[in-house]
């Protein structure tokens, strides 16, 4: 297997609050290789962004990182001041946020907020200004010449997003975290970033970190894939095996309660209940009382993430039971 | 549901739309207005014709700023239509005002997107069902509390929440409460405006099946507007694809999103992402972007982005016609036309 890039150990990020304690994050671990696109799916309020933003130290407060280990080519992120990170910040790792609009600055014209990038490097503003027309060009600006006079309103909300990707890749990083890149796009403009990403990723070596809650997004762009619930990894392993194989008992209901095109009418398979409240999480598996499977010990003592095959690590107490789950796809080749 | 078939030979038309328009106007600046430049206008929706059969779940899809949600809340009349016309049930109310007007606005409903911030946080469930009840006097004072209770069960929601107050509820909770509201005044018609595209993947499934159940039981007919293509497909019988104020594509949902006849239905199907990892496309479905609804492109408004467009389709606009029985299509070189 490739170069480990990027290793999250044991993540926990609490937001301790007057009365109650959130935990957002509570014990991740994954690692990404060089070159993949690593996934992470879930719904809202699972932990899937706070994740990310532990990596780049963008906690919001009162958000925290209590436990843990973030090694970014074996260097710990953890603990870093402020000054440290930005040493890797840019260069090392870069993010691209779901809503262009609140990334980027109004009052700025798009050539300034993208010179910034080299204010560090030895460069007259003319080359500068040449390396942000580049850019734009890269990403599939039209015209690059004049839109880098232009202000952030007069991009169309597909054109911030590829000028939010420019900005993110100017200092070619390692990685890139993109949080929900598309969600706020269009589908026909959602599929033109999905392409860029993936057209940069290998153009510039990088790994990506994928954050969405749209499967279709994961099934086009990953190679694995964690599904997270409730601030916990629920279900890890290889693109293909998840679609094909789901093991645990929320990724398969979450596969099963999408439309089927080839079955019209009847009734969708909806998981019942709705999401824990993180700052009162049941003392067992967070999924329990959603889920069909769940049993007494479910509710007593919380799974752990365990490998059930290489490279498949589910978080589940009867992750033995699951094994007849059909997933949505057939791989050519296994027999049904 | 989608599991009903409507007979569409034989069921009444609910609403006709003809030739329907809506218009904003752009504020000019004094200087535009000293130099006296023409005035310019948003044409968010620009001459759409649409029947919607009783009993039916018509979807309408299309791209942000294409003018579905401005269709649906022009055809309730939120806002005053420029151009066309507007039948309910055989009643013109195209022009109705006051009083008039609001003696049909019980019979046509609507569901919003995001169910919070179209709920009042400081009225209980009780509350918001209790004023419609009582403003529109659909049942008398001492039934009240008891249709209230009704109403929520019917959406899945325990009368145990009845003194509960928006904010307490989880989204897809919420989205219950606001379809409970729609149905308190027994409407014939209900638009639900992109009703879960602000739920979790787990929730949408659970609001489906209550709209495709309360659609059977209550015989509602509904106009369901989505981005979403696999939900669309899956909940609807017919679909309007609408591509920058204008009706593109009209048809029985399956067979438009099988044997697209439009090459902008194409690019959208071809856009969604396919959920299976073995599948995956590198081409891209389009190039470019919707163009600004103030300058529309001359001829066809989509030929700066059609593949297959020539000189005839820059010069002149298609109207929608009916080129297999039930389908509509408004363009001069239809896909699978020989079919």
């Amino acid at each position: 297997m490739a170069e480990v890039l990027l290793e999250v150990k044991d993540l926990k990020t609490y937001f301790p609050t007057r009365d109650e304690l959130v935990k957002a994050v509570d014990g991740v671990s994954f690692c990404v290789y060089k070159g993949e696109t690593f996934g992470l799916v879930g719904e809202s309020g699972c932990g899937k962004s706070q994740t990310c933003r532990s990596i780049l130290g963008l906690l919001k407060k009162p958000g925290r990182v209590v436990n843990g280990q973030i090694l970014l080519n074996g260097q710990n992120l953890v603990g870093l001041m402020e000054r440290e990170l930005r040493k890797y910040r840019g260069k090392q790792m870069s993010v691209i946020f779901q809503e262009p609009m609140t990334s980027l600055s109004p009052v700025m014209k798009i050539k300034k907020q993208i010179m910034e990038i080299y204010d560090d490097q030895p460069m007259t503003r003319k080359e500068k200004k040449q390396k942000a027309i580049d850019l734009l060009r890269m990403v599939g600006i039209p015209s690059p010449e004049t839109r880098v006079e232009e202000y952030t309103h007069q991009f169309s909300g597909g054109m911030r997003q590829r000028a939010m990707i420019a900005m993110a890749l100017g200092a070619k990083p390692k990685l890139l975290i993109a949080d929900e890149p598309t969600t706020a796009l269009d589908v026909t403009i959602q599929d033109q970033i999905m392409k860029l990403i993936n057209e940069l990723k290998q153009e510039m070596d990088m790994s990506v970190i994928l954050v969405t809650h749209d499967l279709g997004v994961i099934a086009q762009m990953c190679d694995r894939v964690a599904v997270m619930y409730a601030g916990l990894i629920m279900e890890m392993c290889d693109v293909v095996t998840l679609f094909a194989h789901p093991r645990h008992p929320y990724t398969y209901g979450l596969m099963r309660s999408l439309p089927d095109p080839a079955v019209k009418g009847g009734k969708l398979t909806a998981i019942a209940g709705s999401p824990p409240n993180l700052a009162h999480l049941p003392e067992g598996c967070p999924f329990a009382p959603r889920c069909t499977l769940c049993g007494e010990i479910c509710k007593k003592q919380r799974p752990e993430l365990v490998e059930i095959a290489p490279g498949h690590a589910v978080r589940c107490h009867f992750a033995a039971k699951t094994a007849a789950y059909q997933g949505i796809i057939t791989v050519p080749g296994e027999e049904a | 549901m989608a599991e009903t078939t409507i007979d569409y030979q034989h069921t009444q038309k609910l609403v006709q739309v003809k030739n329907l328009s809506k218009w904003f106007p752009v504020k000019r600046g004094i200087i535009e207005g000293i130099q006296r430049k023409p005035k310019q206008y948003v044409k968010a929706v620009d001459d759409v014709t649409l029947d919607i059969y009783r009993g039916e779940c018509l979807g309408l899809v299309g791209e942000s700023g294409c003018g579905k949600s401005t269709l649906a809340r022009t055809i309730i009349r939120l806002y005053d239509p420029t151009h066309g016309s507007i039948v309910l049930d055989g009643t013109d109310i195209t022009r109705l005002k006051g009083k008039a007007l609001r003696t049909v606005r019980p019979k046509m409903q609507m569901i919003f997107q995001d169910p919070y911030s179209s709920l009042n946080p400081r009225m209980s469930v009780r509350e918001i069902l209790g004023e419609l009840l009582r403003v529109h006097k659909m049942v008398p004072p001492d039934k009240v509390e008891a249709r209230v209770i009704e109403l929520m069960s019917l959406c899945g929601l325990s009368a145990d929440y009845a003194g509960r107050f928006p904010g307490e509820f989880s989204g897809g909770q919420q989205q219950r409460v606001g379809i409970a509201r729609s149905l308190a005044l027994q409407p014939d018609f209900i638009i639900a405006d992109e009703p879960v595209s602000a739920l979790d993947v787990s929730i949408q499934a659970q609001i489906i099946n209550l709209l495709g159940d309360l659609q059977q039981k209550l015989g509602l007919t509904l106009l369901f507007i989505s981005h979403d293509l696999r939900v669309v497909r899956y909940i609807t019988h017919r679909v309007a694809v609408m591509y920058l104020g204008n009706v593109m594509e009209l048809g029985p949902s399956e067979e438009v999103f099988t044997h697209p006849f439009h090459p902008y239905t194409s690019v959208l199907t071809k856009a969604a992402p396919v959920m299976n990892p073995l599948n995956r496309t590198r081409e891209y479905a389009i190039e470019g972007e919707t163009p600004s609804p103030i300058h529309m492109p001359t001829g066809c408004r989509f030929h700066p982005r059609c593949t297959y467009c020539t000189e005839k389709c820059r010069q002149e606009a298609p109207t929608l016609r009916e080129l297999a029985p039930g389908r509509f299509v408004a363009c001069h070189y239809p896909l699978e036309a020989e079919k």
